[in-house]
């Protein structure tokens, strides 16, 4: 039997840093590679920290942490995307490439920036009007879909997507107003 | 292409449901218009971000961390590192208590992460009680073990290895969690009994005040069934059968006193369970040489059962037969 030799103070270090860092990590590469592999590819990237940076433990917990887990999480998304690509020949080819452009779009936001994201949305959920508000919190948040929120109004499919299509554009450009 | 189409592809693109033909289609609109490609990532991020997809139970983060804790260290869990260190602690208990120092040693481990661990000696009790004011009984060989500097922050995370009595503060904001090695405890604040020696074959938790949800972990650490029980219930888990029921427990089990009562034992052996029994009942017991030296033995028993009840409850397994040939005399001998 191998014996290996570790400060469990290390593995609590390693722990804690994953407990803190695991939602919103996983919640980035869900964005890009389905959901079961984003959990695999979020542990390997802490997997390898272990094996081959373990010094990385002793970054404080704050931005340069979270950019270069974010960072690598990234990367892990790509190298899986692009085997992804070699592999599936045709089929899903073209998910692939447009999901490896959208991951290097998302690189233009810093963590922190996202972070700020998400808080710029909920507050301007709440500005959207109402119909159009409610319609977009039952599909992106409760997860309805729009033919079951149709249903839920009496009203057709196409006017609940061009109500979350429209709910998105305002949000872009109420976002892009304040990016200014 | 019309408005209502790109409308229709990229809403579907965002939710993922977009089929290959229409991906062909909205590749083919993003390479000719490079602002519709910037359009659609940036709608795309402000959905995602609509998602709120960074939310998750205590329990999902626990089970995950486990996961990956046992990957780094090829199969080991933190909770088993946390054992194997406990274990040496425990032969600095022992120490403690030929010095005369009875029943609990308190130890604390050095740096930021340390974990104060509570450990009672076979036959001891003792109560403690927790930053936040929750007071814990302590059972006879049992072991508790928190970080005090993490104690507070979201939730209140204890792990025990043995059986304890909790009256939790209630504070809504940050739940209590009674980590074992088969099952998660979390409550907000409530009484109750949990006992699960990580060698016994059987698991409980006895509630008396509250509300308790109550997920049971397979041996991966995941979650496999929750459920929540009620005052005045016993949850019993088989650890071996996977089994697990909920009872109503009987008046005498609710008044009873939790730390007269029963006696304790854990992995030990026969001689050893013979020679207190023979305290507890003023009896004489006496085993056969080849059986005594036989550990394993782990499980509760009422004294108020009566020695020789007990003496048949240890032969379970008919691994010796009891002969009494008077009064006041106990003889196991193996059988062939």
């Amino acid at each position: 039997m191998k014996t290996m030799i570790t400060s469990s103070q290390e593995l609590y270090r390693l722990e804690s840093a994953y407990k803190e860092n695991l939602p919103g990590l996983l919640a980035y590469a869900r964005r890009f590679v389905p959901e079961d592999v984003a959990g695999d590819l979020v542990q390997d990237v802490f997997v390898r920290l272990w094996q081959s940076y373990r010094a990385f433990l002793n970054v404080p917990e704050g931005q340069t942490r979270q950019a270069y887990l974010f960072r690598s999480v990234r990367n892990a998304c790509k190298d899986w995307l692009k085997h992804q690509l070699a592999v599936s020949r045709y089929e899903g080819e073209t998910l692939y490439l447009m999901k490896q452009e959208e991951i290097d779009f998302s690189s233009r936001r810093t963590p922190r920036e996202q972070e700020a994201l998400l808080e710029a949305v909920s507050v301007q959920v709440g500005q959207l009007p109402e119909r159009c508000r409610e319609i977009f919190i039952m599909h992106y948040q409760k997860r309805m879909k729009s033919v079951e929120i149709a249903e839920y109004y009496g009203i057709s499919q196409r006017t609940v997507e061009s109500q979350l299509y429209k709910a998105l554009q305002i949000l872009r450009s109420e976002l892009s107003e304040k990016d200014k | 292409m019309t408005e209502e189409r790109k409308q229709s592809l990229f809403l579907e693109y965002i939710d993922g449901t977009l089929d290959a033909e229409g991906m062909e289609e909205l590749h083919a609109l993003t390479e000719e218009d490079p602002s519709a490609k910037e359009e659609l990532f940036s709608l795309k991020e402000l959905a995602d971000a609509a998602m709120k997809g960074d939310e998750m139970s205590p329990f999902e983060k626990d089970r995950r961390a486990a996961d990956l804790i046992r990957t780094v260290t090829g199969g080991r869990t933190l909770a088993g590192m946390r054992a194997r260190e406990i274990f040496r602690y425990a032969a600095v208990a022992v120490v403690a208590a030929f010095l005369g120092i009875s029943g609990a040693v308190i130890l604390r481990r050095p740096g930021n992460d340390s974990m104060t661990v509570v450990e009672t000696l076979p036959g001891a009790a003792t109560s403690v009680t927790l930053p936040d004011g929750t007071s814990v009984t302590l059972k006879s060989a049992s072991v508790l073990q928190y970080a005090p500097s993490a104690f507070d922050r979201r939730e209140r995370t204890v792990m025990l290895d043995g059986e304890a009595f909790f009256k939790v503060v209630a504070d809504p904001e940050h739940p209590f969690i009674v980590r074992t090695p088969h099952q998660a405890v979390k409550v907000l604040g409530t009484t109750f009994n949990v006992q699960d020696f990580k060698e016994d074959s059987l698991s409980t938790i006895i509630l008396m005040e509250g509300k308790v949800s109550l997920d049971l972990l397979d041996t991966e650490g995941a979650s496999v069934r929750s459920l929540e029980i009620h005052p005045g219930e016993k949850c019993i888990y088989d650890k071996t059968t996977g089994r697990m029921k909920v009872e109503k427990i009987s008046r005498g089990e609710a008044a009873q006193d939790w730390n007269s009562s029963i006696c304790y034992f854990r992995g030990e052996s026969l001689d050893r369970i013979a020679s207190r029994l023979e305290q507890y009942f003023k009896v004489t017991i006496e085993v056969d040489p080849g059986l005594g030296k036989e550990g394993g033995y782990s499980g509760a028993v009422s004294l108020g059962e009566g020695v020789e009840r007990i003496l048949n409850l240890l032969n379970y397994d008919n691994s010796f037969k009891l002969v009494m040939p008077e009064d006041g005399y106990y003889l196991l001998k193996a059988t062939e």
